[in-house]
């Protein structure tokens, strides 16, 4: 301000230390922070782990974790202490997984041919019979993680999802449909045609690769016996796949 | 409990979904049937080879370390959200007179406004770009409720920007965009609505009373003149703010024209 004279117009700087309002403010966030971290850090792999499976980058993991921590920390006060913080934060999570790449066009629409069990959906949720079941338990042995995650990485974002919740995180299905925001028998369907596709996605790459014959699963059912004629229908798609590939 | 069945329910059965007397229909099945046991083995050694070649360890201890350094400065530099704010609730009008609390309070979504716009560049968050009062007056006509006349300041450093509508509370309140050298910093102004503006930490500034406080790390200057309130807010050092303060030149009336006329000082007629 202009024309004051003597000491200036600000007189409680001589008053010795009281912490001000706004000192105390900072003080009560700094506790907050705190006790958010102290929340977030048992978390922190599986949370990283997560976002990395969901989009396959390193860098974009980290982001959208940063987001998520962002978003959970504003939103405290909403988190009811005692409950289950891992889940709490894990929605956040894969709310902001979507929300950032909502524009995905193309994974909204596989995920929508899979769901509605269209042609295409049927070729990839094909995975092993009973029939294929040998060449799949011989194919387990020779595949490494990174096939697996390969493999994973061609599912669409919630099958990716549910699988990592169910399989790697343990929650319960009434979690991740908590978390997903989808009914529990979505869960289900979703666990059960995500790991029907991994595992035909990785029976594939395994007779790709020369891991295991062609011919096995073939074998298998001619010398098992048990099988319907229905299944064996669905193994001749296979053998002509395979023969396709062949070629 | 068949065959079919097996295939169908293996993995609610194998992620231990089944309640209990579903469960030993399960089992008993599998007892008695040695492809569906079969199927079974494999299903789950097949799950646990997701949660091995999918699960844990992501992350080197020091990856680790750096992730969650990133995630802590993130944090610091946030402001939460404010109405989670205990002090936001009163700001809602529970806890009567408590004027400078709320209007703190609500200068955290200003100072969220302003990290958006340094992280996406002004263009986003100006709604006039104009270095002329006057087009930043008629930017602002009929849209408050009450006339929007940016301050000046002496320093020629300090030059106006441009302007945006902002939020307080849950009114719409003007928010004017400066920059004091390459520094940008914000002035918000609003109808304090009969508000009383109170807080230990008020000083005198030439006969102004303004209150000072601090706002998701940054400092912020609040005080009134006329019937509307300003707030003075941005990422700088506190001495920064207050020399802003002394330096802000407020109409003194409120002209119904275009052109500012009779602009002084806050503090200098009657001194303090």
């Amino acid at each position: 301000m202009t024309g004051s004279e003597g000491p200036s117009g600000i007189n409680n700087r001589t008053q010795g230390f009281r912490p001000t309002r706004s000192q105390m403010r900072l003080g009560r966030e700094e506790k907050r922070r705190d006790e958010f971290e102290g929340l977030l850090l048992p978390h922190l792999d599986a949370l990283y782990g997560t976002a990395l499976r969901l989009t396959r980058s390193p860098q974009e993991a980290e982001d959208l974790l940063q987001d998520a921590c962002l978003k959970a920390y504003r939103f405290m006060d909403r988190y009811e202490r005692g409950t289950n913080f891992k889940a709490w934060i894990f929605k956040i999570l894969t709310n902001a997984f979507h929300s950032r790449y909502r524009k995905n066009q193309r994974e909204r629409e596989l995920r929508r041919r899979v769901e509605d069990g269209g042609h295409q959906a049927h070729v990839l949720a094909q995975g092993p019979t009973r029939e294929a079941q040998s060449a799949e338990e011989r194919a387990l042995d020779h595949l490494m993680s990174e096939d697996i995650q390969a493999a994973l990485g061609q599912l669409p974002a919630d099958f990716r999802m549910a699988v990592i919740l169910s399989d790697v995180e343990e929650f319960s299905y009434k979690e991740i449909a908590e978390i997903m925001d989808c009914p529990v028998g979505t869960v289900m369907s979703r666990l059960f045609r995500a790991r029907r596709m991994l595992q035909g996605l990785l029976l594939r790459h395994a007779i790709d690769r020369g891991l295991v014959e062609a011919g096995d699963a073939v074998e298998d059912q001619e010398s098992s016996g048990l099988e319907a004629p229905g299944k064996r229908a669905k193994v001749a798609d296979l053998t002509e796949y395979r023969s396709q590939r062949k070629r | 409990m068949n065959c079919q069945d097996m295939e169908k329910f293996i993995h609610v059965y194998l992620d231990r979904e089944f309640a209990s007397e579903d469960r030993a229909d399960f089992e008993r099945h599998l007892a008695e049937c040695a492809a569906c046991r079969r199927l079974a083995t494999f299903e789950q050694r097949f799950k646990q080879q997701l949660r091995t070649s999918l699960g844990p360890p992501y992350l080197r201890l020091d990856e680790r370390e750096a992730l969650r350094l990133r995630i802590r400065s993130t944090l610091e530099n946030a402001a939460p959200r404010p109405a989670s704010h205990p002090a936001w609730r009163w700001a809602m009008g529970l806890v009567p007179a408590t004027g400078a609390a709320a209007l703190l309070v609500g200068l955290a979504l200003l100072g969220r406004d302003q990290a958006e716009k340094e992280a996406s560049g002004p263009a986003r968050t100006f709604q006039v770009e104009s270095q002329d009062p006057r087009t930043v007056r008629a930017f602002y006509r009929d849209k408050l409720g009450f006339q929007v006349d940016p301050p000046r300041f002496n320093d020629r450093r300090t030059t106006l920007m441009g302007a945006r509508i902002g939020q307080l509370e849950t009114r719409e309140a003007a928010h004017l965009l400066y920059r004091h050298g390459d520094q940008p910093f914000s002035v918000l102004m609003f109808k304090p609505h009969g508000q009383a503006f109170s807080g230990k930490t008020a000083r005198l500034v030439g006969n102004t009373k303004v209150f000072y406080g601090a706002e998701a790390g940054r400092p912020v200057a609040t005080f009134s003149h006329r019937g509307v309130g300003y707030s003075i807010t941005g990422d700088l050092p506190a001495h920064v703010l207050d020399g802003l303060v002394r330096d802000v030149v407020l109409p003194t009336t409120f002209p119904s024209q275009d052109l500012p006329v009779d602009a002084v000082p806050v503090g200098a007629p009657g001194g303090r």
